[in-house]
């Protein structure tokens, strides 16, 4: 700001002095010019015959030229007058100006401290809206959080009641489970009780098979694609009752060798319970020579 | 001997056990390598120690290792008649089968023989237990030839395969005496020793007697006037012919299946070589040649192929040659000495000498997996000669320090020694089925 006052003012102060300056030579001009008027004046006064009318014309030439010099004095005195009031009226002029400047400079300066005043009131309005933005932006913030949150607790919510719907499908599904459980475990009992059985055929029919197999002397040179089928009835204790050649094997000596065995390992392996014993009071024996075990 | 032992998979179906009395399904297919257990009752009216008929038919069987013999000398009960027999006794005594029979004597000499093989087991369906019953008459002389054929039809009946108990042996017996030169006889007998009868007697060497197929003739090497020559015989007349006389060897011959041809050895060209001898023609093909020894002839069964030991490989192997190509393969290669083979009667296998340890010993080779199996234990035996059925291989054996023979079952279960003769029994030559 004190750089702005100080060059105007310079320049206040460098015009005030040229327009001094300038005001004094040209009063030195306006005297140089009127000296050689007056000498040139003075000159045809010499002429020698005069005459009246001509001393009248004279006279009044003379007069005539006093007046005029004395108008041209006036006159210069007038200007000089009007170039002091013009001088004065420059200095008023001047002082005006630089009171002009100085009232620019004021001005700009107050209107600098406008600007600031106002670049400030900006910034600070900015940063009123930066605060705003920010508040906004916090609330807006918030507003999502709060969003969120209700969000979050809605899914809360969706999730705790699936979960208390799962569990309580999974507590159907249990007792469903459950009943189903009940009922295999019933089913399991019976299948057990048949597996059991089974597993005790299996091992009664194991049984029977190695005792006939134990007695079962394979005849030498028998085709390998020849059987033969016996059906074995089975008395109490295992006692062999009958045997029926029920399909030869075509050759006589694989059929006898095979009823021979059955009828040799009586009584057969057979369980005291007899429930177990009556699927074994019949069985049916398919004889196929493959090979020959120790014995 | 005992098989690979397998283990079962048969299938074990239960049936729906809701329906009560379904029949439960069982497969059987191993037993076990067993002899059959057989008891053999002597005849009813037999005291003749020679020719009894029970007797007989024990020790048949008995060779054949196929049977086990029950003792029922010392059985409770001596059953003569179907009617006579409690199949549970005999049962218990462990018999699958039984064997019961009588002698009549019938005027002029003659016998009625009657024989009842039984299963002691299994009834048919009308409870019969019979499975063979026959009547016979004979001489007193033929009891023994009738003893053996009713092993014949025992076997036959309980085995499905032929017997060869009324088949013969040929053999070289040497008598030796301290002050003589040594008798040589060919001699012909029973397969199970008995009935011996000379075919040619000389006191020249005899040696590799054959059989030809027809059982009628045998040919055999000599060496009479001190020179080897191949001479058939003919077993009922006597009569001989000199077949093949060439210089050096003649040795080893061998009858074709159809009898037609003879393959021998011949010398003739240096080293000992298989020829074959048209019979009909005359005509002599070498069939092989190069440096090695070729020897012990015999053919396939077929009769298109001969097999002979070679020592073309650096030892004694037994090779094969087709007589239509002449192409030739090494058959043995288990060992570093195998010799003397012939093909069991289905040609799946090869009997031989098999040297094992220093020790020679007659053996059984499977033709497919070339497995070997030693039928003999003395360490002795020698020149292998097998049945028409390949149930049984006889061969020349040593027993305390004598020569004599023996006979294997080819299963290996049965071993026996023959009657020991007066004299060394030398190169046994199984017949083919007579009759």
């Amino acid at each position: 700001m004190q750089q702005t006052y100080k060059r105007p003012f310079i320049f206040s102060i460098v015009l005030h002095v040229l327009i001094i300056v300038l005001f004094i030579t040209q009063l030195n001009f306006t005297g140089r010019v009127s000296a050689p008027a007056a000498v040139a004046n003075t000159q045809p006064i010499k002429a020698v015959a005069v005459n009246s009318s001509k001393v009248a014309a004279q006279v009044a030439k003379l007069k005539a030229e006093q007046q005029a010099k004395e108008q041209a004095e006036l006159k210069r005195q007038q200007q000089l007058a009007e170039q002091a009031a013009a001088a004065k009226r420059q200095r008023e002029l001047e002082q005006q100006r630089v009171a002009q400047l100085k009232a620019e400079a004021t001005k700009l300066r107050l209107q600098q401290a406008a600007q600031a005043k106002a670049e400030a009131q900006k910034l600070a309005k900015i940063k009123a809206q930066q605060v705003a933005e920010q508040k906004r932006l916090s609330d807006l913030a918030k507003q999502q959080q709060a969003v969120k949150q209700k969000q979050q607790q809605e899914a809360e919510l969706a999730l705790q009641q699936k979960q208390l719907a799962e569990q309580q499908r999974k507590a159907a599904e249990e007792d469903n489970l459950l009943q189903q459980q009940l009922a295999a475990e019933q089913q399991q009992l019976d299948h057990d009780k048949l597996q059991a059985q089974q597993a005790a055929l299996a091992k009664y029919g194991d049984m029977i098979r190695n005792a006939i197999q134990q007695q079962w002397i394979v005849p030498e040179n028998m085709a390998k694609d020849i059987a033969c089928r016996l059906l074995i009835q089975v008395g109490p204790g295992g006692v062999v009752l009958d045997v029926k050649l029920v399909q030869s094997s075509g050759n006589p000596i694989l059929d006898r060798s095979a009823m021979a065995a059955v009828r040799k390992a009586s009584p057969l392996p057979v369980p005291t319970d007899e429930s177990l014993f009556n699927e074994l009071r019949e069985i049916n024996l398919l004889v196929r020579p493959e090979g020959i075990t120790g014995g | 001997m005992l098989k690979t032992v397998k283990l079962f998979v048969g299938l074990l179906l239960i049936c729906c056990l809701q329906t009560s009395y379904a029949a439960l399904q069982l497969e059987l297919t191993q037993g076990i390598d067993r002899a059959i257990p057989i008891a053999v009752v002597a005849f009813a009216g037999q005291n003749d120690e020679s020719n009894n008929i029970a007797d007989i038919i024990q020790a048949d069987l008995k060779y054949s290792g196929r049977f086990k013999l029950l003792d029922t000398q010392q059985a409770n009960q001596q059953p003569h008649t179907v009617a006579e027999v409690n199949y549970g006794y005999w049962r218990n005594q462990g018999a699958d089968n039984l064997v019961i029979g009588s002698v009549t004597p019938l005027t002029g000499g003659r016998f009625k023989v009657n024989f009842v093989l039984l299963d002691a087991i299994n009834a048919d369906p009308a409870g019969q237990h019979v499975l063979l019953q026959q009547e016979f008459t004979t001489e007193r002389e033929g009891l023994r030839r009738l003893a053996h054929h009713i092993s014949d039809l025992i076997y036959q009946k309980l085995t499905g395969v032929r017997g060869v108990f009324s088949t013969k042996i040929a053999y070289v017996l040497v008598k030796r005496w301290p002050n003589r030169a040594p008798e040589y006889r060919l001699e012909v007998a029973d397969m199970d020793g008995y009935n011996p009868r000379s075919v040619l007697v000389s006191n020249s060497p005899i040696m590799s007697p054959a059989w030809a197929a027809d059982g009628r003739q045998i040919a055999y090497v000599s060496f009479e006037n001190r020179r080897s020559g191949i001479y058939i015989s003919d077993i009922a007349t006597g009569s001989r012919r000199l077949v093949s006389s060439f210089p050096g060897i003649n040795g080893a011959p061998a009858f074709s299946p159809n009898g037609r041809q003879l393959a021998m050895v011949l010398s003739k060209e240096d080293k000992p070589k298989i020829y074959v001898k048209d019979l009909v023609g005359g005509g002599v093909r070498q069939l092989t040649d190069g440096w090695s020894i070729d020897t012990e002839p015999r053919w396939s069964p077929d009769g298109n192929a001969i097999i002979f030991t070679s020592d073309r490989g650096g030892s004694p192997q037994i090779y094969r040659t087709e007589l239509a190509t002449g192409s030739t393969t090494r058959l043995t290669y288990n060992g570093s000495y195998n010799a003397r083979a012939s093909y069991t009667p289905d040609g799946n296998g090869l009997a031989m000498i098999h040297r094992e340890d220093g020790q020679y010993y007659i053996a059984l080779q499977d033709i497919t997996s070339g497995r070997v199996t030693l039928l003999s234990t003395t360490g002795y035996d020698q020149s292998p000669s097998i049945a028409p059925n390949g149930s049984m291989v006889i061969y020349a054996t040593q027993a305390g320090g004598r020569p004599m023979l023996g006979i294997s079952s080819t299963d290996g279960r049965v071993k026996i020694r023959l009657p020991a003769r007066d004299g060394d029994v030398q190169e046994p030559a199984w017949s083919p089925f007579l009759g």
